[in-house]
């Protein structure tokens, strides 16, 4: 069985398709995973997160938060997902960094790429990648990359990124197919701000596309909250010119905290595949998602959330969003409860706005695909 | 008027105090004994309220210092009460604010008005009067509330201030029942004091079963006194106590504790224990023994916390899981919390069950063996057990 299964039904302003992850229901794109820290949504036990979505739906675990569960998990025998409690047959996404964590900038050399795992700073190589691989057995993971391009970095940190990052997708592909692993590789297309070096790694990583599932493009951000800022201008001149060179047979990967003003525009142009860490970031921050999406043309003016933990909210006995079908407002959690929790900083309050946030992110894309469906 | 609380009790133990009881509030019918979870601010520690009644658990605690604090009357008021702000449709107690004279005691000043606390939020000052403490626990909306007590610590020796704390604890109740506005809807307990002088709590019980309340708590206890001192209190003060009317033994919520003071005949219980060692990633597990998930001891241990345990956290995931995210991730927490709450609801269950199949003594005997394996059992316990005739070592090999 092939590791993933693209179906590209339709291509116009964007793409519409599913992608099948070793024999799972079809996930359909433009599609929103769910974004994991240390193996469970954040702030979602397994009921709760149940509340929100139907699993198995696939989720994407950062390495850095799950490093240290190698020993563990080997013992286990089993994948890396049953190990964190989530059912058998649900997808499971293991890229190399955290999205709501900030990836220090110049850590990256010769010996490895630097990942945070909890008890501090590792070095990564092809070698230790494809071992946490072999036992953490998920449907996909991200082949070494070393993304660490900031806006104005040097050209030789620019090529430094490349080249290594080409090689290093080599590698892990030598060591992948030496023991048979049945994961789908994707593979990180870097370049930072530079169309030129986009080019130069679509190349290089095209030379392997037979062996690759999925590309994942990267270096448009060290990932934390600042990534929440980042506007479609700032990147869509590169982006344009780096997707126009990607085979169009293969699911597209752009992670990261994206604001939905910025995920509209990558889903024109042509990306696939997000994650969820957007909506756990406004949970963090005491946020509730309220945007509108009837017609997400208009969805982009007004305000994108509340801040609910400032002081007009204490006597607001409202509901979050009044037509809103999530759990939170459905059940009649008022906007004053979750400012009371936020004040007191109590865990409930996280607890409701991931809630809240997690369902309201996952309808814009359903949303954005029913979208095109009309058009 | 007849309070809005119903309590009969079910089954009496032939040998020991104790009793199961039907305790009926104006919002849940509850089993007694029973340990009430503590959701001080108005949340049980990041469970959803679904999840806290998954447990079986149908009665909470909230505090009235902390909401009266935050968010206020007003907002209690505008939202018409706790139970719809947090949107628990089952029963909730209060306690009155009288403990936090006592944890928070740099922080407040004591008169007969009331005690006076500065806020460690926002430095404001307020007084906390009976009234006050009436007019927040009623804005609130507890199916039982309790009156503002004068607490002293259990461990201060001044008998004469003892004595006083249990005469004005006295006074506030009657200016309590006096500022209670919602008699139809709540009920107000009173609190047997008198530190750990016999004949002050015994004085204090008389007093209360002058005045006409719907159950009785005993407090001011569970304050670091000895174990020894402990349980005569509680065993005299349920003596003195009517046996038609629920008593509640304040801030006892350890396995063991709650094992002997069923014995001796406390009805209501409740502590902040089980969900705080579950945020330190502390599991409670057969006899109230604790796993400390964050040992590497559990790194590689594929068993859920209990083996037969049926909550959700038991039937999903391993001790080897937690112990990676306990202390890291708030997932971690939960999952924890939802457990001990689960043990604690099962401790009880089966406390009750025990109870009305008459088999109570040989229930305490098994339980002491799984919480001392090597049979070596704290004098007091013993003391405790043989003061309500059950010998821990009858019976044994």
């Amino acid at each position: 069985m092939e590791p993933i299964r693209f179906t590209l039904n339709r291509v116009s302003a964007g793409r519409m398709g599913s992608v099948v992850f070793q024999g799972s229901a079809p996930f359909f794109t433009p599609g929103c995973m769910l974004y994991a820290q240390s193996g469970s949504v954040p702030h979602l036990t397994l009921d709760n997160l149940q509340r929100v979505v139907d699993v198995p739906w696939p989720i994407v675990i950062p390495l850095q938060s799950v490093y240290d569960m190698l020993k563990s998990v080997k013992t286990f025998r089993k994948p890396l997902g049953e190990f964190c409690g989530l059912p058998a047959r649900n997808p499971v996404i293991i890229p190399l960094h955290e999205a709501l964590r900030e990836v220090p900038t110049g850590n990256n050399d010769s010996a490895g790429v630097a990942i945070w795992k909890p008890a501090g700073r590792v070095r990564l190589s092809s070698e230790n990648l494809v071992e946490l691989i072999s036992v953490f057995k998920p449907s996909a993971y991200q082949a070494l990359t070393d993304g660490d391009t900031p806006q104005n970095c040097s050209n030789k940190r620019l090529n430094h990124s490349v080249t290594r990052s080409v090689d290093y997708l080599e590698e892990c592909l030598k060591l992948h197919g030496e023991q048979s692993l049945k994961s789908g590789v994707l593979a990180s297309i870097q370049g930072g701000f530079d169309v030129k070096s986009r080019k130069f790694s679509i190349r290089g990583t095209l030379e392997n596309e037979s062996r690759v599932s999925g590309y994942i493009i990267d270096g448009f951000h060290y990932n934390g909250e600042s990534t929440a800022l980042l506007n479609y201008s700032d990147i869509e001149d590169v982006l344009t010119a780096t997707l126009k060179e990607l085979p169009e047979d293969k699911p597209r990967f752009m992670l990261g905290c994206f604001n939905p003003d910025l995920v509209m525009k990558l889903v024109e142009a042509g990306v696939d595949c997000f994650d969820s860490s957007f909506a756990c970031l406004c949970s963090d921050r005491g946020q509730a998602l309220n945007f509108t999406f009837q017609d997400v043309k208009l969805a982009v003016e007004g305000p994108r959330y509340l801040q609910l933990n400032e002081t007009h909210y204490k006597d607001d006995m409202r509901l979050i969003s009044e037509n809103c079908k999530c759990y939170t407002c459905t059940e009649g959690f008022t906007r004053a409860y979750v400012n009371h929790l936020l004040v007191t900083r109590e865990m409930l309050a996280q607890v409701l706005l991931q809630l809240h946030n997690l369902h309201h992110y996952l309808k814009f894309f359903e949303s954005l695909r029913s979208n095109f469906s009309k058009s | 008027m007849k309070h809005p609380l119903d309590f009969h009790v079910v089954a009496k133990c032939s040998t020991t105090k104790a009793r199961v009881g039907s305790l009926k509030l104006p919002h849940a019918t509850v089993s007694t004994p029973v340990f009430m979870p503590v959701g001080t601010q108005g949340t049980l520690k990041g469970l959803l309220p679904e999840q806290i009644e998954e447990q079986n658990c149908n009665l909470i605690l909230a505090n009235t210092y902390h909401l009266g604090m935050r968010p206020g009357t007003e907002v209690l008021n505008k939202a018409q009460g706790l139970h719809n702000f947090m949107r628990w449709k089952n029963a909730l107690l209060t306690d009155s604010g009288g403990f936090q004279m006592v944890s928070l005691l740099k922080f407040s000043e004591l008169t007969e008005e009331g005690v006076k606390f500065v806020s460690p939020y926002d430095k404001r000052e307020i007084l906390l009067t009976p009234e006050k403490s009436m007019e927040i626990q009623n804005a609130i909306g507890a199916d039982i509330m309790m009156q503002l007590d004068d607490v002293v610590s259990s461990l201060i020796d001044d008998r004469a201030r003892v004595e006083l704390a249990m005469e004005r604890s006295v006074r506030w109740l009657d200016r309590s029942l006096e500022a209670h506005r919602n008699k139809d809807k709540q009920n107000l307990y009173p609190i047997v004091q008198g530190g750990l002088h016999p004949d002050l709590r015994k004085v204090c019980a008389e007093k209360l079963l002058e005045r006409y309340v719907a159950g009785y708590a005993i407090g001011g206890l569970s304050g670091g006194e000895s174990k020894e001192d402990f349980w005569r209190m509680v065993d005299l003060s349920t003596d003195y106590l009517p046996d038609e009317k629920p008593r509640y033994l304040m801030g006892v919520g350890f396995a063991v504790d709650l094992v002997v003071c069923a014995a001796l005949g406390c009805d209501q219980f409740d502590c902040v224990y089980p969900t705080r060692t579950a945020r330190f990633g502390s599991a409670l597990v057969e006899g109230g023994h604790v796993l400390p998930l964050h040992r590497s001891v559990y790194a590689e241990d594929f068993r859920p916390i209990e083996e037969n345990c049926p909550c959700n956290t038991c039937t999903n995931y391993t001790r080897a899981f937690l112990h990676h995210t306990v202390r890291r991730e708030t997932v971690a927490c939960h999952l924890v919390s939802v457990h001990n709450v689960n043990f604690q609801m099962r401790l009880m269950s089966s406390i009750r069950e025990a109870i009305i199949e008459d088999r109570f003594p040989q229930f305490i005997r098994k339980f002491m063996k799984k919480a001392y394996p090597n049979g070596i059992y704290p004098a007091w316990i013993v003391a405790a057990l043989a003061k309500v005739n059950v010998n821990l070592s009858a019976g044994s090999t």
